[in-house]
């Protein structure tokens, strides 16, 4: 028995190490060139000769409100060193370079080929060209394994660049013809919000508050901490990156470092390991914090997914007349759910 | 004193702004000001799709202009402080353990916002430093600096939070402080190393237990020290390496719990050698300790790739596995968990479909190595997303888990007590119009234990959307209800069904914005619990009215004013004593210098 339990565990381990060796031969085997031509909006830069990077102060003639807003940006900073090659400098490191911008500017079927327009790219597109510089955090490849990268959503659906205000009105003092940034979608606004101003401020060149944004299209979600019991986000004691995180390399510290689940970096006290574990709630078997709680909203104290004794009940199904007097953890018996020291039924920590 | 050290804030600002020498706030130059606007009488036959400020302009002959020689001699440049300061009342009646649950609002006079950013080196430094309610109960800090044009960058935070236990009983309040800071330097344009240290210190006071007596679970006092190292950037051609240490130190002054002492490092790197193939792999060991116990050990691994097999075609591998050695614990027998899974995607036209499995797999041996048992739990799941006319766009997923090998429980009753069956699936709808948008969601999971014929399983629908009336006034509205359902062996009363309540959340709100100097907003939330509640406790059949009208305008000069009005009712029918009504009405006025 044991021995066909280790052949399994064997064969599980090797069965997707040989899959995926096989099509990496087979793709490499099969292969042209290895990397396919740059398409736009890289071959602006792969093909631009430094005659084709004017002067910035040009871009401002026509663009003088975004190159205002730019300015105060927290962005600005990184774009202004001078020791950078041209292709990363200014205005023209995100637009491409702006000599074939202008030349063309006046052909019908201008401009968009020759300058990149972040209203009109499409979400790889923009994630390309974001990717040039931001090659610390994130890569290309990263982006095009996420789930997000898969539902086209792209850098500027949560990012924006060009700084405004809270009141979507931008740093040079001009007023936008429509809420650019969407920062006005009530779908992730909460009731309780507003009185409670102690708020964590927003990431750099994040478009709104994270629950907002979040909730423009994670509205069901969003939803979930209108509950009567919820996570305090709406409270802003905490954002939606603190357990999520869309940039997935800097998940590398969720996924290897914390023993069990993310919820025991704020709730440290049910980490363990105890002696005497919870088993199947205790992310060893089962499916952990999950097994128990809903983790953005309930309407069950303790974001249980049941109330009170009910929730032992799904397990411990022949404890449904055992002393009934209370909540299981609450009559002063099961004093510790996730976990004893002393104890294995749990009755103190 | 709260009032005495608000009082000195304001003084001390006041102060601050005296000697700000900030210039007024620039902005950029108008359109018919600029040389440029003379030039641009053939604008429109630059083509009719220019974006907004472009149609302001547009040179037509001296471009690219000589270096210095443009219009636009340098950027503009806005340092500024703004000050955001207002009075408030709760105007509270009732339990004020549950109004301050989760946070405490401000009270009386209070500095809501105090934004500074000044100017460092033209474009090359920038910093940012934000306070909240500094001098109440709640209070919050940010900052953010960037030092060689953003080579060296850093962030940090701040913070103080009284909450509480939600019980009829009076208590002293749970607190927690904290702060962090994170600092990051770019080595190169592509590789980076970042330090980030937290501290929490947390004080929880729990309820005290109710009428069955016993002991309640002790307060605590603890405190955790987080630090962690990344290195992380290009590496190779086309590869991306990290390389992370952390270290984590909690300890509990009450002596409830012992000292744990966590250090862990990690090393990731993802390599695509081709455009179509991608490999990313993973390795990590930590270590826990406990004073007077012998040392924890978990390694962890994983290598997952995806392959574009053709142009709508992808396939991604997974495979991780954890090895546990866990000698202070005595009954999670784990030693060793595997997971390895599959996911093909393919993109039809208008449509993009997922199909995967997942295979899972625990391996438990006693602390006297003598071998239990392999659960082992097989996971199918699909998706399908698409339009299905132009305006519409649907999205169907789900999944079917089965556990085999199911292991037997050590407690009175051997039968297992893990699911056996779980599944789920769900549906969303949503269409947008030019207006309107609007979406209806629909979920149904189901739990089963067929060894102790237990069952569980729920409905949940979500009905919403935004009618954008004019450009300045929106409508949102949403209406969510959850229905749950269980079942088990032991059908006498109070059974399992009997505390899975249903519950209701709907929400309407009106946007007003207009025009652009001020915006109003007026919010409604109901919730509702359905609930049987059989012991008659609190907390169970609640419903809670939340109505938040909130206003701002905006003077020319960015002076602005607020006001926020909250009437909230709760109330519990059950237990009375956990009611409260409040009014909370909070005025404000910001200045920005």
């Amino acid at each position: 028995m044991r021995r066909r339990e280790t052949l399994r565990l064997i064969l599980l381990m090797a069965l997707p190490l040989l899959l995926l060796s096989g099509l990496l031969v087979a793709s490499i085997a099969t292969a042209g060139p290895k990397k396919k031509p740059p398409s736009f909006p890289l071959i602006l830069f792969s093909q631009a000769t430094p005659d084709d990077y004017i002067d910035e102060r040009a871009c401002a003639r026509c663009h003088a409100a975004s190159a205002a807003s730019m300015a105060n940006s927290p962005h600005a900073p990184y774009m202004q060193d001078p020791h950078l090659a041209l292709g990363f400098q200014g205005c023209q490191a995100c637009h491409g370079p702006g000599g074939p911008h202008v030349a063309h500017r006046a052909e019908a079927d201008h401009p968009y080929q020759y300058v990149i327009s972040y209203t009109r790219a499409k979400p790889a597109e923009i994630a390309q060209a974001c990717l040039r510089c931001h090659n610390d955090t994130l890569t290309l490849d990263h982006w095009r394994r996420t789930g997000h990268a898969r539902a086209n959503v792209t850098c500027t659906d949560c990012h924006q660049i060009h700084w405004r205000d809270r009141l979507g009105k931008d740093q040079a003092g001009t007023q936008g013809q429509k809420d650019p940034a969407g920062i006005l979608d009530p779908a992730g606004k909460l009731a309780r919000t507003p009185v409670f101003p102690a708020q964590p401020e927003p990431k750099a060149l994040l478009k709104a508050d994270e629950p907002t944004l979040c909730g423009r299209c994670h509205q069901a979600e969003a939803n979930e901490f209108r509950h009567n019991f919820h996570h305090p986000v709406p409270e802003g004691r905490m954002v939606c990156s603190d357990c999520h995180d869309p940039h997935p390399t800097k998940d590398l510290r969720k996924r290897f470092h914390t023993f069990k689940q993310n919820c025991i970096t704020c709730h440290p006290e049910v980490a363990g390991p105890f002696v005497y574990e919870h088993d199947p709630v205790s992310d060893l078997t089962g499916d952990g914090c999950l097994e128990c709680h809903r983790p953005h909203g309930s309407s069950n104290p303790r974001l249980l997914n049941a109330f009170s004794r009910g929730l032992c009940l799904q397990c411990h199904s022949d404890k449904a007349t055992h002393f009934t007097g209370r909540t299981c953890w609450q009559a002063g018996c099961h004093a510790s759910p996730h976990g004893s020291n002393h104890d294995v039924l749990f009755f103190r920590p | 004193m709260r009032t005495l050290t608000t009082m000195g804030l304001w003084i001390w600002l006041a102060v601050a702004c005296g000697a700000q020498q900030a210039p007024a706030p620039q902005t950029a130059p108008p359109a018919s000001q600029t040389p440029s606007k003379t030039d641009s009488s053939s604008a429109g036959q630059a083509g009719s799709q220019q974006s907004g400020d472009q149609a302001a302009s547009g040179n037509q002959t001296g471009l690219p202009p000589a270096p210095g020689g443009g219009p636009v001699k340098d950027r503009p440049l806005h340092p500024f402080l703004l000050l955001d300061g207002g009075w408030s009342n709760w105007n509270l009646t009732g339990n004020e353990r549950k109004f301050r649950q989760y946070a405490t609002p401000p009270q009386d006079w209070f500095l809501k916002d105090l934004r500074y950013r000044p100017l460092i080196t033209p474009q090359k430094e920038d910093l940012f430093v934000s306070l909240k309610d500094i001098g109440q109960t709640d209070y919050r800090g940010d900052a953010r600096l960037a030092l060689e044009y953003g080579r060296l960058y850093g962030r940090g935070f701040l913070s103080e939070n009284k909450f509480f236990d939600p019980t009829t009983f009076v208590i002293d309040p749970s607190e927690w402080r904290g702060y962090g800071l994170l600092a990051s330097q770019a080595l190169t344009r592509d590789f980076s190393i970042s330090l980030d240290y937290r501290d929490d210190e947390e004080r929880l006071r729990f309820a005290p237990p109710g009428t069955a007596g016993g002991p309640a679970f002790p307060d605590l006092s603890q405190s955790n020290h987080y630090w962690d190292l990344l290195a992380s950037g290009k590496l190779g051609g086309r590869g991306y390496a990290g390389l992370s240490f952390v270290d984590n130190r909690y300890s509990d002054h009450t002596g409830t719990f012992p000292d744990v002492s966590t250090q862990s490092v990690g090393l990731s790197y993802l390599w695509t050698p081709l455009d179509t193939v991608g490999v990313d792999a993973g390795v990590s060991r930590m270590w826990i300790s406990e004073p007077d116990l012998p040392a924890n050990r978990i390694d962890r691994s994983a290598i997952s790739g995806d392959v574009e097999i053709g142009p709508d075609t992808n396939l991604q591998l997974a495979f991780q596995r954890q090895h546990l050695d866990l000698p202070e614990v005595r009954n999670a027998w784990v030693r060793d968990n595997q997971e390895g899974s599959f996911l093909l995607s393919h993109h039809l036209p208008g449509w993009n479909l997922q199909v995967g499995m997942r295979f899972r797999q625990a391996y438990r041996i006693r602390g006297d190595q003598s071998f239990v048992d392999t659960p082992h739990w097989t996971t199918l799941q699909g998706r399908l997303t698409g339009r299905i006319y132009s305006h519409l766009r649907l999205n169907v997923r789900g999944f079917y888990e089965s556990l085999g090998n199911s292991p037997p429980s050590v407690l009175s009753d051997p039968q297992s007590l893990y699911w056996n069956l779980r599944d789920s699936v769900s549906a969303r709808l949503d269409g947008n119009w030019p207006n309107v948008s609007g979406y209806v969601t629909y979920t149904h999971q189901h739990e089963r234990n067929s060894g102790r014929q237990t069952e569980v399983s729920g409905d949940l629908y979500t009905v919403g959307g935004v009618w954008q009336m004019t450009p300045a006034l929106s409508l949102f509205g949403e209406f969510a209800h959850e229905s749950w359902y269980g079942r088990t062996l032991d059908t006498s009363f109070p059974t399992l069904g009997n505390f899975l309540p249903d519950s209701r959340i709907g929400v309407v709100e009106l946007a007003w914005n207009l025009p652009r100097r001020l915006q109003v907003s007026f919010n409604y939330t109901d919730f509702a619990t359905y609930n049987d509640n059989p012991l008659l406790l609190p907390d169970g059949n609640t419903h809670g009215e939340f109505f938040t009208l909130s206003g701002s305008y905006q003077f020319r000069h960015g002076e602005s004013i607020g006001l926020v009005f909250s009437p909230w009712a709760y109330s519990d029918a059950v237990v009375g004593t956990m009611d409260y009504n409040t009014a909370v009405i909070m005025v404000t006025g910001s200045a920005r210098f």
